[in-house]
């Protein structure tokens, strides 16, 4: 007799009934850049709002609403069910945070245009307004009120860059997730990027030296929250030590310390310490790093976090 | 037949091995406290350095040296065998919070007592040398390093700060404490009381609104933070959801929301928003709210902690 044994246990098949792949990841990504980008424009803006600022800096919050786009349009390929995305608009349950994030995504957009709109160069502006003549009453109303758009800029990137990580944190049944310091690691991993990407602009000596101040006070932040999650997991339950076993010896460990820690802060921080930022080479290589340092953290989380359940069964490692 | 049945659960007693009392409460708000002021006379160092400080605001800084000792001081009164307490300082056990935070503490004295020094008025440091020879040789050493100084003296304090946090955070047993989060939260919150502790000294008015400013950011952070502590305990496991409830409901729900929240955090918050609307000089009334609230977090913490535990069953209290 032949018998055929089925134990329901392959990885990513069981006891998973949804898969998160790299969509979400890119999707996380892109969110936490938008999010810091908006609130680093609009802390520098509020902080010195007399300041002349070059024509690259006073363009740059126009590409958050180009990335979240993107962002969303990844979210959207996840999807099982496409056609039903836009209920998420039509509803909004107080319990449920990715109820919560569609709205803030959703938030972003008046708030970094019109935020945009009312730093850009009056050059800029008139071209707009000759080919859209009907933004001049708007594009008014932003001008008049660049404080509050500011604050209003700096409140919804922060509730970006946290949700990204609240909408894995909260997940009770995957202890890898669940960590209540996981919207912190990300918003600050963001605010990195963010500085990151602001580097690769042309900005002034002067703004150069501020946005790489930031960034590496946000490497020094995401460093502490990385070492803060993972004493949270290590001091947790049996569920938490094991899931921090995927990074502490089983199979994502060399990616997530070589990626992540190694090319994502270790190296940028170093190149500062040595006051190394400056040379402009090894400016685009730090920026390079940060940025997929901080993917690959994303990325990681969601396949690593899909590993392991609440059981304290590390799935497909035999743990 | 008399039949006595004990079962053996006391609130406090069972199934609690080890109590942890006012004490520790005391200890965590005064290390928090010291925390706040080594980090934020750090940063005014460095990022105001060409302020005339006010007489009062030069000797700020000695606040945390003598805070931490009188924190010191409470957690020996805790001890159980206070004569082995030495103990803590001739070893070093990398897995145990307790001892990290030993020479933490010990780390304070030297950080904030140079950078004190280094921040002290001219006259009190020359009159000070004056009588003893030996502080010339400690005034060459540290006034050309006052910012390496200040750097260290952040860097400690910072540490000292989430260290207060992660003695509570890092104990698996309390569902409650049991949070990543209580590192930053009480960062945070000892920023925001050594921020109020400072504007009830004598300091110059344009002081005094700098402060002020930077206690009204720290409040809306600690604000967030507590928020994002209540959602992942709600939203936890059982053990979590029923650690949550003891805020939601039980016993320390009026403590915790009046004190800490209503009055420790909105009032204050409220007062200096409308002290900045009204460009008035801040005073020391919200600054008293916010270390009441400070210390009743704490206080509510420690002793709430202790009535969560693994069972869903809550301890009598």
């Amino acid at each position: 007799m032949l018998e055929i044994t089925n134990n329901r246990m392959n990885p990513f098949i069981d006891p998973n009934i949804h898969v998160w792949h790299g969509e979400v990841a890119a999707d996380l990504f892109l969110a936490a850049m938008v999010g810091g980008i908006m609130a680093i424009t609009a802390v520098l803006y509020l902080w010195a709002p007399r300041k002349e600022c070059s024509r690259g800096f006073c363009l740059l919050p126009w590409i958050s609403p180009l990335l979240i786009s993107f962002c969303l349009l990844f979210l959207w390929i996840d999807l099982g069910n496409k056609i039903n995305a836009f209920r998420f608009f039509f509803v909004l349950k107080s319990y449920s945070f990715m109820s919560w994030g569609s709205w803030i995504i959703l938030m972003t957009y008046p708030a970094s245009m019109l935020f945009a709109w009312s730093g850009s160069p009056q050059d800029f502006k008139d071209r707009w307004l000759k080919r859209l003549p009907f933004v001049a009453g708007i594009g008014a109303w932003a001008d008049r009120h660049r404080n509050g758009l500011a604050i209003w800029n700096f409140i919804t990137g922060c509730a970006l860059g946290l949700y990204t990580g609240a909408l894995l944190a909260f997940y009770a049944a995957r202890p890898l997730w669940n960590s209540p310091i996981l919207p912190l690691l990300f918003l600050s991993s963001g605010l990195a990027c963010a500085a990151a990407y602001m580097l690769l602009v042309k900005l002034t000596d002067k703004e150069r030296m501020v946005v790489s101040r930031i960034l590496v006070g946000a490497l020094i932040s995401q460093a502490l929250m990385n070492a803060l999650w993972f004493m949270g997991l290590e001091t947790a339950s049996d569920s938490g030590r094991m899931a921090l076993d995927l990074f502490t010896g089983k199979q994502y460990t060399a990616a997530y310390w070589s990626l992540v820690v190694g090319m994502g802060l270790v190296i940028p921080l170093m190149t500062a310490w040595f006051r190394k930022l400056q040379s402009q080479g090894l400016q685009r290589a730090v920026t390079f790093f940060v940025l997929a340092g901080a993917f690959a953290l994303r990325w990681l989380i969601i396949y690593a976090g899909q590993h392991a359940d609440a059981a304290g069964h590390v799935a497909g490692l035999g743990g | 037949m008399v039949e006595i049945t004990h079962n053996r659960m006391n609130p406090f007693i069972d199934p609690d091995l080890h109590i942890w009392h006012g004490e520790v409460a005391a200890y965590l708000f005064l290390g928090g406290l010291a925390a706040g002021v080594m980090l934020l006379t750090g940063l005014l160092r460095i990022w105001k350095p060409k302020l005339d400080r006010s007489r009062q605001l030069a000797l700020i800084p000695w606040l945390a040296p003598i805070l931490i000792s009188l924190g010191m001081f409470f957690l020996w009164l805790d001890l159980g065998n206070r004569i082995n307490a030495f103990r803590f300082f001739f070893t070093f056990k990398v897995w145990s919070p307790m001892s990290w935070g030993a020479w933490i503490l010990l780390l304070i004295y030297p950080s904030s007592i140079l950078f004190s020094w280094s921040e002290t008025p001219r006259d009190i440091r020359d009159r000070l040398i004056k009588r003893f020879s030996l502080l010339g040789a400690l005034d060459r050493w540290t006034m050309p390093r006052r910012d390496t100084l200040a750097f260290w003296s952040m860097g400690v304090g910072m540490l000292l700060g989430i260290y207060t946090g992660v003695l509570l955070g890092s104990v698996a047993a309390r569902p409650l404490w049991n949070s990543a989060l209580l590192g930053p939260l009480f960062l945070v919150s000892g920023i925001s009381t050594a921020a109020a502790l400072t504007l009830l000294f004598k300091i110059r008015d344009e002081e005094r609104v700098i402060f002020s400013r930077i206690d009204m950011v720290f409040i809306l952070v600690e604000l967030a933070f507590l928020a994002l502590w209540l959602i992942t305990l709600a939203s936890g496991g059982a053990s979590y959801q029923a650690a949550a409830e003891l805020f939601w409901g039980g016993s320390y729900t009026a403590a915790f929301w009046s004190l800490v929240v209503a009055l420790g955090l909105v009032v204050p918050l409220l007062a200096e928003w409308l002290e900045k609307r009204h460009q008035v000089i801040p005073g020391r009334a919200a600054a008293i709210l916010v270390l009441i609230g400070g210390f009743a977090l704490r206080w509510i913490l420690v002793f709430a902690g202790q009535n969560s535990s693994w069972v869903t069953q809550l301890s009598s209290h």
